[in-house]
């Protein structure tokens, strides 16, 4: 019977060390490259949330891609090109819920631009009308033509076609009433405001008068209401459809639509996007295990007396490929710090030369690419591993 | 440990046509020192390997102790080697980036757990103390064959295989090995099988065995060297 040894101590975290030290000099290659795809990973991720992040703002100028309306009410609303539909006027939404809408949760929504539709008269001659705060209008469309400069306060904008069929220049002051109801006994309501600018959007507004919301609400006789709000929302991460759910769950009474070719559009740009990156990083990775496993199995090969030593000296397997494997897993997060360091430096010179500007650098990005540099380093390291392991002592010992 | 007493049965191995070894039987006492000698491909190596459980045969038997090889699972061959026999290659082999000390505390922990003083012990019964936390590629040919046999008896193995333990080393060093391996053996008296190519050698055992063909071909008692020389 073998004599047991009663006193001692474990000696595999000292025998691991050892092979790591000389393992990350030999294997200094393959190390690397394991660096090399790390930083990639951390580079493509890093870039791409940064690319998604640039090109939502970019959309976002093409205006609202969701529109929340009282439930129900039959839809003909213009917006830029789009031609939705008629709104009936007297179905409206609190402005104070849909003001609210900003801290809706799970809906994303970034801007809410709550709009009031009225029939009035301008001078005399019917029109129809628009009230908006002008900032959120403004941010939801910095893409408008307006000439020769956006609406303050109280001031108005006229869109294109109407002013030239009422001949509405800049800098005209124009009385506007509310459109009689039939057979209405009150005198209407009017005020006098100036025109500060002619819009061109190319749709259907072009042919109504902006308001600033509160005098549309007075004109209208409809303080606090609205008929319906535009809301651009921040679609990634979330579906078109979901946003839109959210939305009406916070606002009582509402049904959110969303406006198809924005938002549909959006969602497969990033989609795209999202999926060419994700193409690009798989192809390297898969290039950069076959280099890794190309690597280590020569590496292994030059070893093959030192494992058939520790197979004769009765080493079990396991052990052998333990320690085989904890070298490649320490190869790995090697490669894989020195990877980020690397990566974050090229995402900032990607994106420079990109953008022209730097994009903020996502927080996944790092244990992303230590996570791929370990699983290509253990991945790539298994096949000849275990190769390695049926080798026949008695064959390397001989040839030696 | 006393000496393994070894019984070998009808063993033969098969590789695809060739027979290494064919129709085997032998005994050998516990405590006994065989030398295997015979020309290239008469199935020393082959012989030895089956003893050292690194090789099953393609028939026959070989009991060690009460152990039959040729029955061993495949998770036990490993732990009898590391537990009952010591193995000393010719090329003296050690692992590259262990120190002489490291090197047997890595027998050590395979067989139980790391004693570094036992360890440090073991060096100094084979006269290297002084050279403990050298690399292999410090030591000389001679000292690294040292510190393979303190490897080898660290454990304290009933069976000490020698495959050319001499074959690297020039006749000096070849004899101060000898000459440690027999004090060893006495001290101790686990039982050697050494396979060599050189007569010499063999007369530093107590029965030269000759293979030829896969084959014993003699098998005789001597006086042996160490007897001589009184070790």
């Amino acid at each position: 019977m073998p004599r047991p040894r009663a006193k001692g101590r474990p000696f595999f975290g000292r025998w691991l060390r050892r092979s790591v030290a000389r393992s990350l000099q030999a294997g200094a290659v393959g190390t690397a490259s394991l660096a090399l795809a790390a930083a990639l990973v951390f580079c493509l991720v890093a870039v791409s949330g940064g690319v998604e992040r640039r090109l939502g703002a970019e959309l976002a100028a093409y205006g609202a891609n969701l529109l929340v309306l009282p439930r129900s009410a039959p839809l003909r609303f213009g917006l830029g090109a789009l031609e939705l539909g008629p709104v009936e006027e007297d179905r409206r939404l609190a402005e104070a819920d849909v003001r609210a809408l900003a801290g809706a949760a799970g809906a994303g929504v970034e801007t809410v631009a709550p709009a009031l539709l009225a029939r009035v008269r301008v001078d005399g001659t019917a029109a129809g009308a628009i009230g908006y705060p002008w900032d959120a209008l403004r941010r939801l469309n910095p893409l408008w033509r307006v000439t020769p400069r956006w609406p303050e306060g109280g001031e108005a904008m006229a869109g294109a076609a109407l002013a030239r069929r009422l001949g509405l220049a800049p800098g005209r002051e124009v009385e506007v009433a509310a459109a009689d109801a039939p057979g209405a006994t009150r005198p209407a309501r009017a005020a006098r405001v100036r025109i500060a600018g002619v819009v061109e959007t190319g749709g259907p507004e072009d042919e109504d008068l902006f308001l600033p919301l509160g005098l549309a609400q007075e004109l209208a006789g409809a303080p606090g209401q609205v008929s319906l709000a535009l809301v651009r929302a921040d679609l990634r991460g979330r579906t078109p459809d979901a946003a839109a759910r959210a939305m009406e769950a916070a606002v009582p009474g509402a049904e959110a639509r969303t406006l198809t070719q924005v938002a549909s559009a959006e969602a497969s740009l990033l989609a795209k996007v999202r999926r060419l990156l994700l193409l690009v990083t798989v192809a390297l990775g898969a290039a950069a295990a076959f280099t890794i496993s190309g690597t280590l199995g020569m590496l292994l090969l030059a070893r093959r007396q030192e494992i058939g030593l520790y197979l004769a000296l009765g080493a079990p397997p396991r052990t052998v490929r333990a320690l085989l494997l904890a070298e490649a897993a320490v190869s790995g997060l090697a490669g894989g710090v020195a990877g980020c360091v690397v990566g974050a430096l090229a995402a900032e010179a990607v994106a420079a030369s990109v953008f022209g500007a730097a994009v903020p650098l996502g927080w996944t990005a790092a244990p992303l690419a230590l996570a791929v540099a370990l699983v290509l380093a253990l991945g790539a390291a298994l096949w000849p591993v275990e190769r390695a392991l049926r080798i026949s002592p008695c064959d390397t010992l001989r040839a030696s | 440990m006393p000496g393994e007493p070894i019984r070998i049965e009808g063993v033969a191995r098969r590789y695809g046509d060739t027979e290494a070894v064919r129709g085997l039987d032998a005994t050998f006492a516990a405590g006994s020192w065989i030398s295997l000698v015979g020309p290239s491909g008469s199935g020393k190596s082959t012989l030895l390997h089956l003893l050292g459980a690194m090789d099953a045969p393609s028939a026959g038997r070989i009991l060690v102790g009460e152990t039959d090889l040729s029955a061993l699972e495949p998770a036990a061959a490993p732990r009898f080697r590391r537990e009952r026999v010591g193995f000393v290659f010719q090329q003296h082999h050690m692992v590259p980036y262990l120190s002489a000390l490291e090197n047997v505390m890595l027998a050590q922990w395979l067989h139980s757990l790391a004693d570094p003083a036992e360890a440090e012990a073991a060096l100094a019964r084979v006269g290297l103390g002084h050279r403990a936390s050298h690399l292999p590629s410090q030591l000389s040919g001679g000292e690294r064959q040292r510190a393979c046999i303190a490897r080898a008896l660290v454990n304290e193995p009933g069976l000490l295989l020698l495959d050319e333990p001499t074959g690297a080393l020039d006749w000096a060093n070849a004899l101060q090995v000898l000459r440690l391996l027999a004090r060893l053996h006495a001290e101790s008296g686990f039982t050697v099988v050494c396979a060599t190519h050189n007569p010499a050698v063999a007369r530093w055992g107590d029965r030269i065995v000759t293979l030829r063909d896969g084959r014993i071909a003699s098998d005789e008692a001597i006086v042996a060297e160490r007897a001589v020389e009184g070790a």
